[in-house]
Parts: C-alpha cells; structure tokens; sequence
C-alpha cells in the first residue's frame, strides 16, 4: 500500500471515488468528466456529487442517453490533448459501447503506428445482488481484459478506490475503471493528500501459508470472510487483492503459489472462460511444479443474473461457496 | 416613440394530428426558429428600434437571435412554463399595453385566434407556420418583418395599409366569451380529444367569417354554398344533414363528403344560437365541451384584428420611385 | 364521430387497472416487499391506454423499463405480474426476471427492458416478421424521450421507414430521463422533429388526454395496417413518482410546483370528468370499477406471497432452447 505521510480518516469507497477525482482535477484542467446523471444530479450513486458545483457544465458534463457518443467523446477528447473520464453508469452498458472500447479506444495508437495517445479513462459500476436482474448485474471485466490496447481495474476497498482512480487518469492509456455498487457504502482509511494505486500491482491483503486465494472487487471482502471461518479448521489463506485485472500481476500470483502451493481464484463474473480461467493456466505454465493440486475457481455458474433474491443468492459466490471451494482444493 | 415590433411566435403550431390524416408536413422547431430569424432582420431593416419576442420553454426566440448583431434594443417575455394559447393571448396584451406598433405573428389559425383574444384590434403581420391555414398567409418572414418594422417606425394611418379582419364571437349561456377568425362548428364529438376536425360526418352545424373556395378546411365547406371573401361583411351559417352533398378539402390533402341541410347568409351581428350536445371547434380545432342543455351564441362582427398588406406598405416605402 | 360506449368505457378499465397495479407496487415497495428497481408508470396511463386498445388482440408492443403499464394495458394478468414483482416461481418470468423484464408473449407483449432504446429495434423486427407473413398485424414500440437519444433509436426509426414496416413510434416525453431534464440532453423540444429526418409522419398529443391518445393511435396503426409504413406519436405526458421508487416531492431536479401542476391534469381524473358530464360513466360508477380492480389487486398480492419462490435448480434452466449443454 502507498504510504503517505498524512494521516488517513475513513470515507466511504464512493466518497473516495469522489474526492480522487476532484482532486485530479484541481490538479489538471485538462481533466473532465462526462455521463449521463454525472453533472447536476451527481450521479445515480452519488459518487460525482458536489463536482458540477465546483466545475460547471463544461467540466462536469450531463450527457444524453448515448453510450457510444459518450466513449467517442472521451476518445475524440482524449486524442487531442485532453484527459477524460466517461462514466457509463452500469457495467452492462458498456456492451452497448463496445465499439468505441473495443475497436476505437483500444487499438488507436497501435493502428496509427504509435502515434496516438488515448489518456482515457472510463469508469462504470458492476456487480450482482441488488436483485437488478440480467442487464443491472453484470461484471464483465474478462470481455475487457481479452482486448489488447485497455487497462482494467478494480477496486476493492476505499483506500484504493481513491488511488486507482487517480492512477487511471493519470495513466495515458485507455483505462477502465470498475466500481462495484455493493462497495459503494464500505467504509475505510483514505489519506487526505492526492496519491496514486499504481496500475498492475497486486497487493497482499492478509499474508498466510496454507494456500493463496487470488480475488478482486468485492470478492475480497467475501474471501476475507472466508479465510476468517477457515482460520477456526486450521487453513491459513494468504489473499491477494489483484486491484488490477489487466495487465495481470501474475508474478505476485507465481510468487505465493510458490510459498503455498494451492491457488484458488475468485471472481464475481462467470466462471466459464473468466479471468480464473486465464490466471489458472498461466500459474500452470509458470509454477507447476510448486502445485500441490489443480487451481481452483470459484465463480458465478454459466447463466445470466437471475431477478428473484432466492435465485440471485444461490448465484454469486459468497464466503460460504469460496470456503467450500479452498477445502475442495485442499482436499478436505 | 421608440419604433417597436412584437413577435408572437407559437411553438407548438403544426404537430397536430393532421400530420397523420393528411401527409401535412411538420413545422420543426429548426424550422420555426429560422423563421422567426429572418423576421427580425426584417423588422430591425424596416426601421424597428426596439424588439419584443415571445419565449418559451424551447427557447426559439433567444435561438433565432443567437449570434444576429441587431441595430436594435431586444427583449423577451419572460417563458411560460407551459405550452398553452393562453401564451400567446397574455403576449398580445402586453404588446398592446407596452405599445407595440405591430405584431410580427408566426403560428396558424389558431395562432391568430389567440392573439385576437388578447388584443382584438392588434395591427399583425400574418405569417403562417401552422397547417391548414385560412387566415395567415405563406409570406416570406424576411418581407412580413420589414413591413412590419415600416408599420411600427413610420406609423402610417392603419387603415391606409391594414385591413380590419372579421372576427366571430360567441357567447355561452353563462356568460363566458370565446373567439375565433375564420369559422366555428359544432361537431358531433364528446371530447375534444386530439383537437382537429378531419372528418366529415361529424358536422352538426357551423358559421363561417370566411368562405373562400381557394383554402382548405371547414371555411371551404361553407363556400361551396355561399362564397364570401374576408373583406365582404357577414358570414354564412350551415346546418349539415341530409340535403346537397359536397366532396371538399376538409384538411391538407384530405377530401371528405359533406351533406349540407340547409344555409343562409348572416349579416353583421345577426346572431347563430348552437345547442348542444357536441363540441365546439373554433378555427378547426376542437376546444370547448357543449353539454347537452348549454348553448352558445354566435355572431359575426367586422372589428377584428388589423391585418398588415405587406404590399400597400412596400409600396409605401418604395415611393413612386419603384 | 363518436367513440363507442364499449371503447370508452374499455380505456377507462385499463386506465384504472394500470394505476392500482402500480400503486399497489409502489406501497409494497415501501415496505421493502419487492426486490430490486421499481419504475411506476402512474401519471402516463392514458398513453399505453390509449394506444393498446387502438391495437387488436395479436397486435405486439415492446416496452421500458417502465414497462408495467404497458403489460397492463395489453391485458396483463395481475397475479402474475405481482409474483414476478416478487421473484416468485407463478411470475411471468418465473422470478428470473422481474420488474425490468416483465413480458407475456401471449398477449403480444415483447418485453419490458432494462437497457434504454433496446426495445425498438425489437418492435421493428416484429413489424418486419409481420410484414414478411402478411398476417396485418402492427408492431408498437413505446420508448422515452431519453431513449431518442441512443443510436438504437435512430437505426431502428431510419429501418423502419427504410423498409415500409408496419410499425407505431410511441414517444412517451415525460421531460425527464432519470434525474436530468430534458433540456439539458436535447436542442429539440419536441421528440416528434425526429421523424421528419427519417421520413415519417409525426404528431403530437396530450399524452394526459386518453381520447386524443387513442385518436392518433387509430390512424398511426390504420396507416401501418395497409402498408403505408411507420409513423411517430409523441404523448407529452409526465410521471408522478420519482425515476423510480415512490418518492413524490422534494426532488432536487424537478419542482413540487411542476408536479402539482401536472397532477391537475391527471389523466384519469380527467377522463372520468368528461364520462360523468357525457353520461357514459357515473361518478359511482367509476368508483365501483376502481373498488372491483383493486380488489383484484389484492387478491393479486394474497396470489403472490402465497406462491413458493423458485427452484434452486431452476437458475441452470431456460439459457438455451432444448437441453442444456
Ligand atoms: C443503455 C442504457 N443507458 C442508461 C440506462 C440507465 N437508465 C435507465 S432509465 C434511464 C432514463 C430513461 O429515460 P426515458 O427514456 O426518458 O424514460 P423514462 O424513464 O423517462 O420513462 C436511464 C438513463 C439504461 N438502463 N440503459
Ligand atoms: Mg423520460
């Protein structure tokens, strides 16, 4: 974790969201942001609250209902020498953008020899169990992280929920920043001062030797939990929070696998072809020898997001199923 | 006195269903915007000092001037928050109270009903952006505003280059008034619904100020018996029911059958009692419920709104030299 | 011409149906009763009103997210409509899907949705599977003024024309999308200016006024039945409640005069004042129309909360068509 000299007080994981970009932009005039519900209403989660107050229309910007006009902005933006950020308000709708991410932002400066420079970055919220159904629930961070030329993060905690977020604007690249909505409320220590996450560093979270759960997003407050109740049966989990999903920290993954031998990945998104999928053969090829049994994965089964509670409970994955899982991996 | 023009202009003329029944195109605001633009630059070159503009929630009248440098002083009523007639009827009135030497009125019938009701005897420059429309003409706005702005600078003696038009008003059985300028129908309906009366069989009965054959709409109805042009005094009241059938233009692109029972021409205020059930349309458009028991009186009355001949005033500012 | 007693009296019941479903659902969400996102159509009843009973039995409609009030004016079944509400196994949807989803085939109803303007590239291709089967059926596709803003829109509409479908364009301009006036989005006012761009007739209503609602619906439908193509209807209307839930007053984005304003001209109030003085329909009589329909509400509700919740088993189904791989 970055250090600073300051001491930290406790926001809330979207207040912090608030306070990094604020503070961006008091830094940078080039920095911007635009979405629809971002400016006057501050947002349907409140986290760009009291920023069109302080910067205005232009700075703070209401869009239309217009995803891929909201993308192409930030990139026709971007390309020219300003530093945007664009919300699209639920992770689902970046599907309706998806050219813009995908065959514009994404592979512009490879296509133009170089030449472009992309500091984009978009944020979006993701994550199921607010009984939001199949288009409000999605985490469709593995479609992102397939597309070379885009950055992918998510924050798991206030602190760098903050830092993340300045790294991203700060980064020159495409970047895409994902919230989880059910974070938004989480309480933590945020430093005062304007510091950066770096991008594609994971982070320890809780160091252990029985085995490594590699989570991200809400998933590791629900591993977490998980680790506590497998604490009680003798199982000491080391978790790594990889607050980056693309480009994946894969040494700090290869590094723990080496010390615990048992690799369990948790996502929120579907197991089929998620980022467990990725991480696990790459563990494979660089660390085979150290595994004392396959990887593990814990993720939600291959159907959309149910509606009804009792169904949406029984689909994401909760510190009950990662237990289940890392006693499955270790055999127990 | 300061030379000034008003400009009432209706946002919403010309979005009516008849867009649907009749393939009459509509008036977009782009549209209207423009128009109002080159009113103005018309008005300012005729020798407007001062402009007063209506406004409304879309804003047309700040857009049209956006960006125009205007040798003139410019200034809005403020924005009702609704649209409504009623607007452009509180408009004329403040015209007439601040006053405005002529009205630069950009709508329909309709429109101009509403103006009339605000200021009866206001001197306006008729520019149609409505549908079918009887009472305005299509002018250009360049010229409607540049004889407008001559109207209001050189105060020429109205009746010199004006018109006075007919007006019908019709009085209810609990004292309430209401106008219209070209004609006023009983239509077998209980609602006003969607406004326009496109649709033949409904007629009950009807009085028309204006009977010409060469427009469109119920006035052509009444002057296929009795032709009777804005300028001639009178009107023509129709009953409808068996009797004589005729094929007219009831709206833009759309013939319809009617059966006329029965007419007779209305001298100056003679009056024309219509009882209900039904509703009342006034210039075409569906307005008022007449219950069943309630009846209202009509008359037809030559003390109308000024309409501004575009012409005599050009010619007035050519000279003898054009 | 006069409006049959029969058709009168048919958009009045669905009217009311529509505003005691949804202020049924509004109180049961606030007592957290129903999971999930609740977007209330009350205020905007005439234009779905209006519309659906312009549209014969095997006509489709593709809907919002607001969507309830569209499956209510095609004749919804209330019970289950208030199990989906409820995620219940009886629901529409099985509880796989919920407020955001609600649909019955059956009746025609393609789909409330949560994705904005998804639903009209829908509506066209049923209006082209119509046209294509030259059965005479009409597709209607109702969106909001928010959702004119997003390219689907714009390709659908432009498709539409393109191709001579039989297909309605319902506007429901209720001012806002979400939090954000539409003055802030749009340099138009009118949704209806759009239409021209795409080559098709367009009107405005009073979205508030069931009679004018259901006047430009019979000629838009009759225009797409015999094969003249797509029209534009814009209902300028309003919503009562908040973007969802049911907050009424106190918004920061839009004014407690406004609303009371609009709430004037509440749509059935309206109505029922002009059937009372047309002797269609006493004041008595309406009330007994909304005492028998919220009575079925309720039952609705007993229905409901009686119904056992999904399966476990039952999120694996329905993901493809025959068995799951
Ligand atoms: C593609 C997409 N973008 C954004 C949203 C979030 N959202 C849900 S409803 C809504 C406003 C829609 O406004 P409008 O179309 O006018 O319908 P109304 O809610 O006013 O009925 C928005 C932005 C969404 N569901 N889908
Ligand atoms: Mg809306």
């Amino acid at each position: 974790m970055t250090v600073t000299e300051k001491e930290a007080r406790t926001l809330t994981y979207g207040a912090a969201f608030n306070e990094g970009l604020r503070q961006v932009m008091e830094e940078d005039p080039d920095v911007f942001f635009a979405g629809e519900d971002v400016g006057k209403a501050g947002g349907v989660f409140g986290s760009f609250v009291g920023l069109n107050d302080a910067f205005g229309d232009l700075r703070a910007v209401d869009t239309p209902i217009s995803e891929q006009a909201i993308v192409g902005l930030g990139i026709g933006a971007a390309v020219t020498g300003l530093r945007p950020v664009v919300d699209l308000m639920f992770m689902d709708f970046i599907l309706v953008a998806m050219d813009q991410i995908a065959n514009q932002a994404a592979k512009l400066k490879y296509m133009f020899g170089g030449k472009a420079t992309l500091p984009l970055t978009i944020t979006t919220s993701a994550g199921a169990g607010l009984s939001a159904a199949a288009q409000h629930s999605q985490s469709l961070e593995a479609i992102l992280c397939h597309i070379p030329g885009l950055k992918v993060v998510m924050p798991s905690n206030p602190h760098d929920a903050k830092g993340l977020l300045v790294a991203c604007i700060r980064d020159n690249n495409p970047t895409v920043y994902v919230k989880n909505k059910r974070l938004l409320g989480l309480k933590g220590d945020v430093p005062e001062d304007l510091y950066e996450v770096p991008i594609g560093v994971a982070n320890v979270i809780r160091p252990g030797s029985s085995v490594t759960v590699v989570t991200y997003g809400r998933m590791v407050q629900e591993s977490a939990k998980a680790a506590d109740e497998l604490a009680g049966e003798g199982v000491d989990c080391e978790i790594i929070d990889l607050r980056t999903v693309q480009p994946l920290d894969i040494d700090a993954v290869t590094t723990s696998a080496r010390k615990t031998g048992n690799i369990v990945v948790v996502h929120e998104a579907v197991r089929f072809g998620g980022l467990g999928a990725e991480i696990a053969s790459q563990v494979q090829e660089q660390a085979f020898d150290y595994l004392d049994a396959p990887v593990g994965r814990v993720g939600a089964p291959f159907t959309p997001v149910p509606f009804s509670p009792s169904l949406e409970a029984e689909y994401v994955p909760n510190a009950d199923r990662i237990a289940e899982g890392i006693r499955e991996t270790l055999g127990m | 006195m300061t030379a000034t023009v008003g400009v009432i202009a209706n946002p919403v003329a010309g979005k009516d269903i008849r867009r649907l029944v009749s393939a009459a195109s509509p008036v977009s605001d782009m549209a209207k915007i423009g128009i109002i633009r080159r009113a103005v630059v018309g008005a300012v070159e005729g020798g407007a000092q001062r402009l007063l503009i209506t406004d409304d929630r879309r804003a047309l009248g700040l857009r049209a001037i956006d960006g125009l440098s205007l040798d003139a002083e410019v200034a809005f009523l403020d924005a009702p928050p609704y649209d409504s007639g009623v607007n452009s009827q509180n408009a004329a009135a403040i015209f007439r109270d601040r006053g405005v030497g002529a009205v630069i009125v950009l709508g329909g019938d309709g429109t101009h009903r509403d103006v009339a009701k605000g200021w009866r005897t206001a001197p306006v420059v008729a520019v149609s952006t409505g549908t079918n429309n009887v009472f305005p003409r299509q002018v250009e706005a360049t010229i409607a505003g540049q004889a407008a702005g001559i109207v209001a600078s050189q105060q020429p003696p109205i009746h010199k280059v004006a018109n006075q038009a007919k007006i019908i008003d019709v009085e209810l059985d609990h004292g309430e008034t209401e106008q219209a300028l070209v004609d006023i129908a009983l239509v077998d309906e209980s609602f006003t619904g969607s406004r326009a009366v496109w649709k033949g069989q409904s007629l009950l009965e009807m009085v028309a100020a204006i009977a010409e054959r060469a427009t469109v709409g119920l006035s052509s109805i009444a002057s296929r018996v009795a032709p009777t042009t804005r300028h001639q005094p009178g009107g023509v009241h129709v009953t409808f029911g068996e009797g004589e059938r005729f094929r007219v233009p009831i709206a833009p692109g759309l013939f319809s059958e009617v059966e006329i029972a029965s007419w007779r021409r209305l001298r100056a205020n003679d009056f024309v009692e219509m009882s209900g059930p039904g509703v009342l349309s006034f210039d075409g458009e569906r307005d008022l419920v007449l219950a069943s028991g309630r009846s209202a009186l009509v008359t037809v009355s030559h003390d109308g709104l000024w309409v501004i001949d575009i012409e005599k005033v050009m010619s007035l500012e050519c000279g003898e030299a054009c | 011409m006069q409006l049959s007693e029969d058709v009168l009296l048919d958009m009045h019941h669905r009217m009311v149906r529509i505003r005691h479903f949804e202020e049924a659902a509004g109180r049961l969400a606030e007592e957290s009763r129903l999971p999930g996102f609740l977007h209330l159509y009350v205020g905007e009843e005439a234009v779905a009103a209006g519309v659906c009973v312009a549209l014969n039995d095997d006509d489709q409609i593709s809907s919002t997210h607001r969507g309830h009030g569209h499956l209510v004016a095609k004749g919804g079944d209330f019970e289950r409509m208030m199990a989906e509400l409820m995620g219940k196994a009886t629901g529409y949807c099985k509880g796989k899907g919920g407020s955001m989803h609600i649909c019955d085939l059956d009746l025609g109803m393609l789909g409330a949705n949560g994705i904005v303007g998804a639903g009209v590239p829908i509506a066209v291709g049923a209006g082209f599977a119509n046209k294509y089967r030259d059965d005479g059926r009409v597709s209607v596709v109702f969106f909001g003024d928010g959702a004119s803003n997003i390219g689907a829109f714009h390709e659908a509409a432009n498709m539409a024309a393109a191709l001579v479908l039989p297909v309605v364009f319902v506007c429901e301009n209720n001012e806002y999308g979400e939090f954000t006036p539409r003055e802030r989005t749009m340099a138009i006012t009118d949704v209806v200016d759009r239409a021209a761009g795409y080559g098709m007739p367009g009107v405005i209503v009073d979205g508030m006024d069931v009679v004018a609602v259901h006047e430009a619906a019979t000629e838009a439908v009759a225009l797409a039945r015999s094969g003249q193509g797509p029209s534009f209807i814009e209902a300028k209307t309003y919503r009562f409640y908040n973007h969802h839930g049911v907050q009424t007053l106190g918004m920061k984005y839009r004014s407690d005069e406004e609303l009371a304003e609009w709430k004037k001209r509440d749509p059935i109030d309206l109505f029922e004042a002009r059937l009372a003085e047309s002797g269609v329909l006493t004041a008595e009589d309406a009330q007994a129309v909304h005492e028998r329909v919220a009575g079925a509400v309720e039952q609705a509700i007993v229905f409901a909360e009686e119904s056992p919740l999904p399966k476990a088993e039952s999120l694996y189904e329905d993901v493809y068509s025959g068995v799951t791989p």
